[in-house]
């Protein structure tokens, strides 16, 4: 009788998230294919993104071909990467963007659901979780921009719920600890704060990690996760040093290298002749 | 410094359009009565927030926009929802908070259905998707105001905010390296920008939109066509 009830609970509870999902999936589409204009920092990305898919990821990395035309672009990766592969199949680089940001807003809401369940076993506050990351205004405008926050925010949310998996233990724990790894470079290829992020998840690991689970494997999973890292990092930072001359964990920080004004002038410069640098 | 670390939480506030931040206000009040025995989960939640804030107010202050605390709104929203638990059980009557909570969720809804995104933005979509359509074949670069016309063009942009020098160098005079064929401006911006108002005027530069097609826009956004080029 009693697995009875809870079995009738947690098909209502998984009925309620559907509603949910589907609820704010309409909502999120209907305003992709109703927006009447793009926010400031679009032009970049669809520049990028159009590169990415129609001459490969490293020209799409290098960032000549647009204002303000340093060796490599400000704007990370990840995002116009992930929309590039949407464009090869619509054709259209804003909607390309902005699906990918909607998806991402619709894909976190099972997620906060699983992070909840998985803290604190309550499925009426795992659903209260869910309904608010699906329907909160501001939250539900930025996920349909052409803004990169979406994408991080599905994937420290997927990170931080595998970190969990990993911390309980729970099978493939090697796996769920190499995950994170990955999801955790992911993030750092698509803001700058993906560091921070990094930062966040050894905090909870080392300190906050079930009593159950020893120090030893805590240390364990926390190598897999920065071995990962570093495997994956690596090349990046090869790959910028040969484009740039300089050493930079990502792409952002040739800001602090290069004004925009001083990577314009260059470019111009190094095209035209008439262009003299130091009437800058 | 100080300043800083405050600004922060205004920025939290407005990334939880106020309503959430209510929900963690009663969290901090009463959580101690209802969250008992999950002060380590609730931690984890509250170190990847204060991992962000400290990062954000060490390095940027009240420079940053509120949605770069996007990625860890979810994290927000469960402490939120923690606290609005905490309210429901504080009632002692769940169902009916349960359909409060509903009736909130209606209003969500509601008011993100009820502008479109961006509609501010939409006199550039007009005019970029307008310019795309009349030159279809230019490639080269437009001095523009602001970055949105041009996304909808094949063309490159320009920014006009403080680059007259090196908008000359590159266009001025009979053997310009890089004559500009487009100059957009909207009349509202500021310093920084109304050289290019300027120099459209003296140089007699053509006003090819808005046009009896497509009449004054609220942003009073203007495209001008160099007269090197001919019509």
């Amino acid at each position: 009788m009693g697995s009875e009830s809870d079995s009738v609970q947690a098909k209502k509870t998984i009925a309620l998230l559907l509603i949910i999902i589907i609820l704010a999936a309409a909502q999120l589409l209907s305003l992709v294919f109703t927006a009447a204009g793009l926010n400031s920092d679009a032009y970049q990305y669809i520049a990028v993104t159009h590169r990415m898919a129609e001459d490969g990821i490293l020209e799409g990395l290098r960032g000549d071909y647009f204002w303000p035309h340093y060796p490599v672009h400000a704007r990370l990766a990840m995002y116009p990467l992930i929309s590039s592969f949407l464009y090869r199949i619509i054709g259209d680089t804003v909607l390309s963007l902005r699906l990918v940001s909607a998806l991402s807003g619709i894909a976190l809401i099972p997620i906060g659901y699983l992070i909840v369940m998985e803290l604190f076993k309550n499925a009426p506050l795992a659903i209260m979780s869910a309904a608010l990351i699906g329907f909160l205004p501001k939250f539900t405008k930025t996920s349909v921009s052409i803004y990169r926050e979406s994408l991080m925010a599905l994937l420290l949310g997927v990170a931080f719920l595998f970190l969990l998996w990993a911390m309980r233990q729970k099978k493939p724990w090697p796996l769920w600890s190499v995950l994170v790894g990955l999801l955790t470079f992911a993030a750092f290829l698509t803001r700058p704060d993906g560091g921070a992020a990094a930062v966040a998840f050894g905090i909870i690991l080392i300190l906050l990690a079930p009593k159950a689970l020893k120090m030893k494997r805590r240390l364990v999973i926390c190598l897999l996760m920065a071995v990962t890292f570093i495997v994956l990092q690596a090349p990046y930072m090869i790959w910028m040093k040969r484009e740039t001359g300089y050493w930079m964990f990502n792409q952002w920080q040739i800001h602090h290298h290069m004004s925009q004004s001083e990577s314009a002038w260059r470019h111009f410069s190094e095209i035209y002749e008439e262009v003299d640098p130091d009437a800058r | 410094m100080l300043d800083d670390f405050i600004s922060q939480f205004r920025l939290i506030n407005a990334a939880l359009n106020s309503v959430g931040s209510l929900g963690i206000g009663y969290l901090i009040f009463r959580g101690y009565k209802h969250w008992k025995g999950y002060g380590r989960e609730t931690l984890m939640l509250v170190i990847m927030v204060a991992v962000y804030f400290l990062s954000f107010s060490l390095t940027r202050g009240d420079g940053v926009p509120y949605r770069y605390y996007h990625p860890v709104v979810p994290f927000l929203l469960i402490l939120s929802a923690m606290g609005f638990y905490c309210m429901g059980r504080d009632t002692g009557r769940m169902r009916a908070f349960y359909i409060g909570f509903g009736v909130l969720l209606a209003l969500f809804i509601t008011y993100s259905s009820s502008s479109g995104l961006r509609e501010s933005r939409r006199p550039q979509t007009m005019a970029g998707l307008w310019l795309a359509q009349y030159d279809p074949s230019y490639r080269g670069p437009v001095a523009s105001d602001y970055s949105q016309p041009i996304a909808f063009t094949k063309m490159s942009y320009f920014p006009t905010f403080k680059n007259e020098r090196l908008f000359r160098q590159l266009s001025h005079g009979e053997n310009a390296p890089l004559p500009f064929k487009y100059i957009i401006v909207e009349e509202t911006d500021g310093p920084g920008y109304d050289w290019a108002r300027d120099y459209v005027k003296e140089y007699g530069w053509r006003l090819i939109y808005p046009n009896e097609e497509h009449p004054e826009n609220e942003r009073d956004l203007r495209i001008y066509q160099n007269p090197r080029y001919p019509e």
